[in-house]
């Protein structure tokens, strides 16, 4: 799996290609926590190239959330495949985790 | 793409080799296949959709490199089903004028093994490369076929996978709890690569305590957070209200949940033998139904979030209640793999236990729907059915309890 990055502004964007599952979590994963270390507490995860999100991709997403958030920034998520929003439904996981349709979305208050 | 070609690839992406890094257990097979055929260059190829990844090879081909599946020899082993010889590859109609024959490196010999994954799709080839004519005796090509089943084997089950499977079983109880006047079972399906599942039954004060969870994430790691939780979980559930349990398990696992990027979604239930009052806490879970004798199921749930999201998390204790008839089930959420929607698997659920009439038979016909698929998730069940009085208990003739089977 690839992840393109980019910074706009004061955001990070990162855009995983692939299949985001246990294979692929942990480069996802490092990147954030990398992002983050680099000064970028506001974080999009941009799903549009993600063809398929499994519990590890998921747990990459949350901690990824968690270094964000620690920091006192921010991660959301843009694109998201509607498999992966049932399941954030089911697990309440929407409350923390906010599934925006576009990248512009997520940021428009940022 | 046609239908056998879909599941292929998706049998391929299950077993989550592609772009994964070298390891010693294939390369093994590879040098000592190098040297039993005394050959140049052997490679494990598995062929995507429209690539080629080498997982190991020695010789003209790296490992971990991809190729464009179309000038590539393999796919016709994936393609045909069957061992592909090319004495010459000079001669061949398809690749006699490939660059890989007429120019550099110059390859001239070809045999290729396909590879099954577990469910029979053929994801990929063991194969035998050399710059000069060559030709395999029948004994060398059951020999090519027996180290291609050792392939095999290493495809299906890595050793963090066995290791994983022997901690999730023993995570799992023995025999159903002693509770007079409900029939209990549980069972889980393990995944190929072991997710995080496990239930639990104890009994605490009058009431006896339910436990389905489900550590998102695969393999030992997702194991042993499980395991950590189990026991946590036990503990606290002692000295505790159940809502405060669960807040202290969650706030003993954080760091393990930080550490590892993981969370677990948890259902747990506290049934008063006596009266079928029912109190649970339902972090994340979502997929708890209490199936009355009559009347519309019911889903038991709420707005907690899993454990190990928020390092500051409490938990909301709920209630419900078990009338004589009624039925409690809880699945994880590997039922999701095969039913796409919440709503579709409840109502799934609600179906196949209709007419059951044994808890055993409703576990063993949620898991079943799992069965002769490899599951991407673990497949966990726990039914709690109290009974109709006069109904006799099925301790008097106990079935035999469901064991997780690897």
């Amino acid at each position: 799996m690839d992840v393109h990055a980019s910074v706009d502004g004061n955001v990070a964007v990162l855009r995983p290609s692939g299949r985001l599952n246990m294979a692929a979590a942990p480069t996802l994963k490092t990147l954030v926590d990398a992002t983050v270390a680099a000064g970028q507490h506001r974080i999009v995860v941009d799903l549009s190239d993600t063809t398929f999100v499994d519990s590890s991709g998921l747990g990459a997403l949350i901690g990824g959330l968690k270094v964000a958030r620690s920091a006192d920034g921010d991660l959301r998520i843009a694109a998201v495949p509607e498999q992966v929003r049932a399941v954030l439904r089911l697990t309440n996981l929407d409350r923390v985790l906010q599934a925006h349709p576009t990248v512009a979305d997520a940021t428009h208050d940022w | 793409m046609d239908a056998n070609e879909q599941s292929r690839v998706r049998a391929l992406d299950r077993l989550d080799l592609l772009d994964s890094p070298v390891e010693e257990r294939f390369d093994r097979v590879v040098r000592l296949t190098q040297r039993l055929f005394d050959m140049p260059t052997v490679a494990v190829n598995l062929v995507g959709r429209d690539r080629l990844f080498v997982k190991s090879a020695v010789g003209l081909l790296d490992a971990g490199t991809s190729h464009d599946r179309s000038v590539a020899i393999c796919p016709r082993a994936v393609e045909s089903g069957e061992t592909v010889l090319i004495p010459d590859l000079r001669l061949d109609a398809v690749f006699g004028e490939s660059a890989l024959v007429t120019d550099d490196p110059g390859l001239r010999f070809y045999a290729g093994e396909p590879l099954a994954a577990p469910g029979g799709e053929l994801v990929g080839a063991l194969c035998l490369m050399d710059q000069r004519p060559r030709e395999l005796s029948t004994a060398d090509q059951q020999l090519l076929r027996d180290l291609a089943a050792w392939i095999e084997y290493e495809l299906a089950a890595d050793a963090d996978a066995v290791q994983a499977m022997e901690i999730q079983r023993r995570l799992m109880p023995r025999r159903p709890p002693s509770m007079t006047g409900y029939d209990v079972a549980g069972g889980c399906q393990p995944a190929l690569r072991v997710g995080g599942d496990y239930y639990d039954w104890l009994p605490v004060g009058d009431t006896v305590q339910f436990v389905v969870a489900d550590v998102m994430g695969k393999g030992l790691s997702a194991a042993v957070i499980a395991a950590g939780v189990r026991t946590a979980l036990r503990v606290t559930s002692r000295f505790n209200p159940l809502a405060e349990a669960v807040r202290r398990t969650a706030s003993s696992m954080q760091e393990d949940f930080d550490e590892t990027a993981t969370f677990a979604t948890l259902f747990t239930a506290r049934v008063t033998t006596a009266d079928g009052s029912v109190e649970y806490v339902d972090a994340g879970h979502g997929l708890a139904l209490v199936i009355p004798a009559v009347g519309p199921t019911r889903r038991l749930a709420s707005h907690d979030l899993p454990l190990g999201v928020l390092p500051d998390g409490t938990f909301e204790l709920h209630h419900a209640h078990l009338d004589p008839g009624d039925t409690l089930i809880v699945v994880s959420d590997g039922i999701l793999d095969v039913f796409a929607d919440p709503l579709a698997a409840v109502a799934a659920a609600e179906a196949l236990t209709s007419d059951a009439t044994t808890a055993q038979e409703m576990v063993d016909r949620i898991i079943s729907v799992g069965a002769g698929r490899p599951l991407d998730d673990d497949l966990t069940a726990v039914v709690v059915r109290r009974e109709r009085s006069g109904e006799p208990h099925p301790d008097s003739d106990p079935a035999p309890q469901q064991e997780p089977t690897p």
